[in-house]
């Protein structure tokens, strides 16, 4: 498979799976890799069986497109990175992440995003976004993995906020606290299956806590939900254009 | 009662977090508890093995609350642990 760049890392895979060979075309790169990919037929059966016994029915291209994934997310922890679940779109060229358990309406509420403010939001990624620290600041970056929707770019921006989204009738959206947050943004990061890895990633977060404005949407599916959305977000700079 | 060996507490924010080391990784893989404020206290004191009057005892001579909310603090606590399957005895 050829190199890709993700970040500012650039990653060698050494199998050719099929789901990611149509997904890379943006994320191709030439320069010596970060980090590299390199599993046996092992390490993908275990991945395949874990799969199964979660109950899963993905295909064994599917199994291993996401066992590629896990091995990235883990790597990523060592160069001050972590993949979090979660809809990231860049407005105005500032990265926002809206995240909640799934089926809660993050990739609805993103699309509303688009749907009212046309070119000025670029989605990120729909799903499974790269959060990176460099030096001392947060980024979202695009992946290729971006779940059933297939919306990402790959573009590198700033982290101006993460948004807890709930669903409800009124939209409404406010600061949160970071004690209020943390099981929810426990639930949405990727957990290494090794110590090592995990507690390096709990660092990352612990700086992200003292660093990113966190907020709770409270929103509905009508398009005044991302108008609310943004001015809490963005505040008197955003205006919305007229229709 | 005495916590379990290989757990470890990491500072998240406001709060820690227990995260399990060495054979309890693969067994505790789903463990997401926190311990936060007073909590840090009785983890400390359950690590070294006691009972819940000594924890009872050692919140009352640093906080000035009644006992019935430390009482409640204390069981809430050992509730918490024993759902996560943290303590032995």
């Amino acid at each position: 498979m050829p190199k890709l760049k993700i970040a500012d890392l650039v990653i060698d895979i050494k199998r050719d799976n099929p789901i990611l060979a149509g997904q890379i075309a943006d994320y191709l790169s030439k320069e010596p890799a970060d980090i590299t990919v390199d599993f046996g037929q092992d390490y993908i059966e275990r991945e395949i069986e874990a799969e199964v016994r979660s109950n899963f029915t993905f295909s064994p291209a599917y199994s291993e497109y996401l066992a590629i994934y896990r091995y990235i997310a883990t790597a990523f922890v060592d160069h001050d990175g972590f993949l979090m679940h979660g809809s990231a779109l860049a407005f105005d060229g500032k990265g926002y992440l809206f995240t909640a358990p799934s089926g809660t309406g993050k990739s609805t509420h993103t699309r509303l995003w688009r749907e009212v403010f046309g070119d000025r939001v670029v989605m990120v990624n729909d799903d499974k976004p790269m959060v990176t620290r460099r030096a001392g600041r947060f980024y979202l970056s695009g992946t290729p993995w971006s779940g059933k929707h297939d919306l990402d770019s790959n573009i590198t921006v700033p982290l101006g906020g993460i948004v807890f989204l709930e669903r409800g009738k009124e939209n409404k959206i406010d600061p949160a606290s970071p004690d209020r947050v943390l099981p929810l943004l426990f639930r949405q990061v990727y957990r290494p299956a090794d110590s090592a890895h995990w507690l390096a990633t709990i660092d990352l977060l612990n700086d992200l806590l003292a660093v990113c404005p966190l907020y709770r949407l409270v929103c509905n599916m009508d398009k005044e939900a991302a108008r609310v959305a943004m001015a809490g977000l963005v505040g008197a700079n955003g205006e919305t254009p007229a229709e | 009662m005495k916590l379990k060996q290989g757990f470890v507490l990491r500072k998240c924010g406001a709060a820690e977090i227990v995260v399990p080391v060495g054979e309890n990784v693969e067994k505790y893989k789903n463990l997401m508890i926190t311990v936060s404020g007073s909590g840090r206290l009785l983890w400390d004191r359950l690590a070294e093995g006691c009972e819940r009057e000594d924890l009872i005892a050692a919140l009352l001579d640093v906080y000035e609350v009644e006992r019935p909310v430390v009482e409640a603090d204390v069981d809430r606590f050992l509730k918490k642990m024993k759902e996560a399957d943290l303590l032995d005895g």
